[in-house]
C-alpha cells in the first residue's frame, strides 16, 4: 500500500518562505497523509484513502481548496472536485459550487449515488442538499489572506493563480490499496478573482484526475487550461498501457516535455499498480508528500 | 489539395421501423444542409474549425436535433446547453456548459478558444462573457419545441430522465416516452491544409437536474482534435464516454500503439465501451483525410462529403 498527496505547484521558494510557515505547510501535508495511510493499514480502500486525505487538505485553511478556497471575482468561493475508481473506473465530480464544507465528500456522493458523472453549479447544491452533504457558511471560508488576494487581484483587474505570481493551489491524493486498488482524488478553489463560470482540470476526469488498476492514478495541479488542452491524467495512463512505458518514463514525457512544450506549468502526484510513486513537477516547487511501499514517508516542497 | 468533413447528429436506437418516410427526408434534408454549409469553406480554402463551426450550426438552428434550437427541457422545464470545439493544428479549446438562451452554443466554444484566456467556462458566468463577446442570444421562444416540451411534460414529475430519445430510461423501468436516440451534433473536418479540427453539441438530457453536464463540453471526453492524429466528436450515454476518455483515447491508440483510424476506434467503441456499458458512436477523420463513423447502437445520424466527390448520409446500422 501507498499514498501520495500534494497541495499545490507553482513559484514556491525557500527565499519567499518563513521558517513557521514551512513547519505549518509541512504539518498540514502529515496530517492528510497519515489520515489516508491510516485508513490503508487498517484494510481500507484506496477510495476511502484518498478521499479522507483530500478532506484533511481542504480543511486545512493555507491549501486553495475547501476551507482556504480563494475569493472568485463576485468574492465567493467556488469550487471543484473529483475522485476516480480506478476498480471500475466509476468517477464523480462537481465544478462550480459554493458553501459546500468538503467538495469532495460531494464528487464522491455523486459517483456513490447520481448516476452521473459530473455534476455543476447550484444543480449540484440542490444534490449535495439531498444527499446530506454537510454545507458551510461565507465566515468558515473566510480568509483574510485569501481576501487581500482577492482585493490586490480586483485593483489589477487580473485573474489569478493562486498566491504570488504562479502558484497552482489545489490538493490531491493518490492511492494503492492493500487489495492492489488504486484510486485518485482531486480538489481546488481555482483561480483568485475567476469570472464566467471557469472550471480548470481539476473537476475533469482524464484532465486532472484519473485512475486504472490497470494502469496508474492521477491527480494534477498545475495551469488548468493547459491540463485540460494536453487530457494530462490520462495521457499517462495512455503512455503506460499502449506504449509500456513505466509510471516514471510516462510522468516525465508529460510534465517535463509535452506539457512545457505547450506552456502548461505545474505537477502531478502518481501510483502505478506495482506501487511506484512518481511526484513530478515543471514549476519551482509543490507541497507534496508520500509513504512508498516500505512504509517511507518523504515531506517536501521544493525541488531538491 | 484534399478535405474532408463528417457530421453526426446523435446516435441510438434509431431504426428503418421508427422513422416515416417524411421523418427521413427531413433527417436526410438536415444533415445534407450541414454538410453543404461546412464544404462550402472547406471548398474555399477556409480552416477545418470555421467549417466544423459552419457545420454544427446548421444543426443547432434545425429543430429536429437535441442541440441549439432542438435542445430538450431540464427538470426545471428550461433549456441548458454545453458544446466544446477543439482545433488540432494547436492543441487550442473552448468549451462551455449548462448555458441558457444561447443562440448557437458552439460559436460561443470558439469565442471561449480564442479570446477568453480559458478554455471550459460554465452557467451564468458563461452567458456573461456571451455578452460581453456579443454573441447571439436567443428567446425562451425561439428555443421552445413543442414535441421536446411534450416529451419533458410526460416525465417532469417523474424521477425520470431521458437521453434524447432512448427506450429505456436510467433508472432500469421503462420510459414513460419511448424516444430512441442520444441526441447530440458534432462535426469533425480535415482541411485543405491539413489541419484537423472537433466540435460537439448538445442539449443534454430530457428532465436532467443537478446541473448535470454529459461528456460534449469536456475535451478528451466528447471532443479533441491533434493534427498528429485524430479529431473526434461522440454522442452517446455520456458519463461512459466521461469515464472512458473517449476522444482521447482513439488519438492514444493511433499515437502510441500504431493503431489506424479505423481500428482505434473500433476498439474504443465497440469493445471497451461495451464492457463499460457504455452505448452510443462518434465520428472521426484523420490528417490523411481518412475517415470513419464507429457506433454500437443500433444506428446514428451521420454524413461525410470530401473532395473527391465521395458523399454519404446515413442512419441506421
Amino acid at each position: 500500500m501507498v499514498i501520495a498527496i500534494h497541495g499545490g505547484a507553482g513559484t514556491i521558494l525557500r527565499s519567499s518562505m518563513t521558517d513557521e510557515l514551512q513547519a505549518q505547510y509541512e504539518q498540514g501535508l502529515n496530517d492528510a497523509l497519515e489520515a489516508g495511510y491510516t485508513i490503508l493499514k487498517s484494510g481500507g480502500s484506496s477510495l476511502d484513502a484518498v478521499e479522507q486525505a483530500v478532506a484533511r487538505l481542504e480543511d486545512f485553511p493555507l491549501f486553495n481548496a475547501g476551507k482556504g478556497s480563494v475569493f472568485n471575482n463576485a468574492g465567493k468561493h467556488e469550487m471543484d472536485a473529483s475522485i476516480m475508481n480506478g476498480k471500475d473506473l466509476s468517477a464523480g465530480a462537481v465544478s462550480g459550487v459554493n458553501g459546500i464544507r468538503n467538495p469532495i465528500f460531494l464528487a464522491r456522493a455523486v459517483m456513490d449515488h447520481s448516476e452521473h458523472v459530473l455534476l455543476s453549479g447550484k444543480g449540484a447544491e440542490a444534490f449535495a442538499a439531498q444527499q446530506n452533504i454537510a454545507t458551510a457558511s461565507e465566515d468558515y471560508f473566510y480568509n483574510e489572506f485569501r481576501y487581500q488576494q482577492w482585493q490586490e487581484a480586483l485593483k489589477e483587474d487580473r485573474v489569478q493563480m493562486d498566491h504570488s505570481d504562479k502558484k497552482f493551489g489545489t490538493v490531491g491524493a493518490v492511492a494503492m490499496d492493500k487489495t492492489g486498488n488504486l484510486a485518485a482524488a482531486t480538489s481546488t478553489g481555482g483561480m483568485t478573482n475567476k469570472k464566467f463560470g471557469r472550471v480548470g482540470d481539476s473537476p475533469l476526469i482524464g484532465a486532472g484526475t484519473y485512475a486504472n488498476n490497470h494502469t496508474c492514478a492521477v491527480s494534477c495541479t498545475g495551469h488548468g487550461e493547459l491540463f485540460i488542452r494536453a487530457v494530462v491524467a490520462y495521457d499517462i495512463s495512455c503512455l503506460m498501457e499502449y506504449k509500456g512505458l513505466s509510471l516514471s518514463e510516462a510522468c516525465a514525457i508529460v510534465v517535463h516535455d509535452k506539457l512545457k512544450k505547450i506552456g502548461g506549468e505545474g505537477g502531478l502526484v502518481a501510483v502505478d499498480s506495482k506501487g511506484h510513486i512518481e511526484m513530478p513537477f515543471n514549476s519551482e516547487g509543490m507541497y507534496r508528500a508520500s509513504i512508498d511501499a516500505d512504509g517511507k514517508k518523504t515531506i517536501k516542497i521544493y525541488k531538491d | 489539395m484534399s478535405f474532408t468533413l463528417v457530421i453526426h447528429g446523435g446516435a441510438g436506437n434509431i431504426t428503418p421501423s421508427m422513422m416515416s418516410q417524411q421523418q427521413e427526408e427531413e433527417y436526410h434534408n438536415g444533415l445534407t444542409a450541414a454538410l453543404d454549409a461546412g464544404t462550402t469553406i472547406l471548398k474555399g480554402g477556409g480552416s477545418a474549425v470555421d467549417a466544423v463551426v459552419a457545420a454544427i450550426t446548421v444543426l443547432e438552428d434545425n429543430p429536429i436535433f437535441n442541440a441549439g434550437r432542438g435542445s430538450v427541457f431540464t427538470k426545471k422545464g428550461i433549456n441548458e446547453m454545453d458544446a466544446a470545439i477543439m482545433d488540432g493544428s494547436n492543441l487550442a479549446a473552448g468549451a462551455i456548459a449548462g448555458v441558457r438562451n444561447i443562440k448557437n452554443p458552439i460559436t460561443l466554444a470558439r469565442e471561449v478558444m480564442l479570446h477568453s484566456g480559458h478554455v471550459f467556462l460554465s452557467g451564468s458566468g458563461a452567458s456573461e462573457f456571451a455578452l460581453k463577446q456579443g454573441i447571439e442570444m436567443a428567446t425562451d421562444e425561439y428555443l421552445f419545441n413543442k414535441m421536446r416540451y411534450e416529451q419533458w411534460l410526460e416525465i417532469r414529475d417523474s424521477d425520470f430522465y431521458q437521453l434524447d430519445h432512448k427506450e429505456d430510461n436510467l433508472k432500469g423501468a421503462p420510459a414513460p416516452n419511448p424516444d430512441h436516440k442520444f441526441g447530440t451534433v458534432g462535426a469533425v473536418a480535415c482541411d485543405v491544409h491539413g489541419n484537423l479540427a472537433g466540435g460537439t453539441s448538445t442539449g443534454g438530457m430530457t428532465n436532467k437536474r443537478f446541473g448535470r453536464i454529459g461528456d460534449s463540453p469536456v475535451v478528451g471526453a466528447g471532443t479533441y482534435a491533434n493534427n498528429a492524429t485524430c479529431a473526434i466528436s461522440c454522442t452517446g450515454h455520456g458519463e461512459y464516454f466521461l469515464r472512458a476518455v473517449v476522444a482521447h483515447d482513439v488519438s492514444c491508440l493511433m499515437e502510441y500503439k500504431g493503431l489506424s483510424l479505423q481500428e482505434a476506434c473500433n476498439v474504443v467503441i465497440k469493445d471497451k465501451l461495451v464492457k463499460l456499458g457504455g452505448e452510443g458512436g462518434l465520428i472521426a477523420v484523420d490528417a490523411h483525410g481518412n475517415h470513419d463513423f464507429c457506433f454500437n447502437s443500433a444506428g446514428m445520424y451521420r454524413g461525410m462529403r470530401n473532395s473527391d466527390g465521395k458523399e454519404l448520409v446515413a442512419f441506421y446500422g
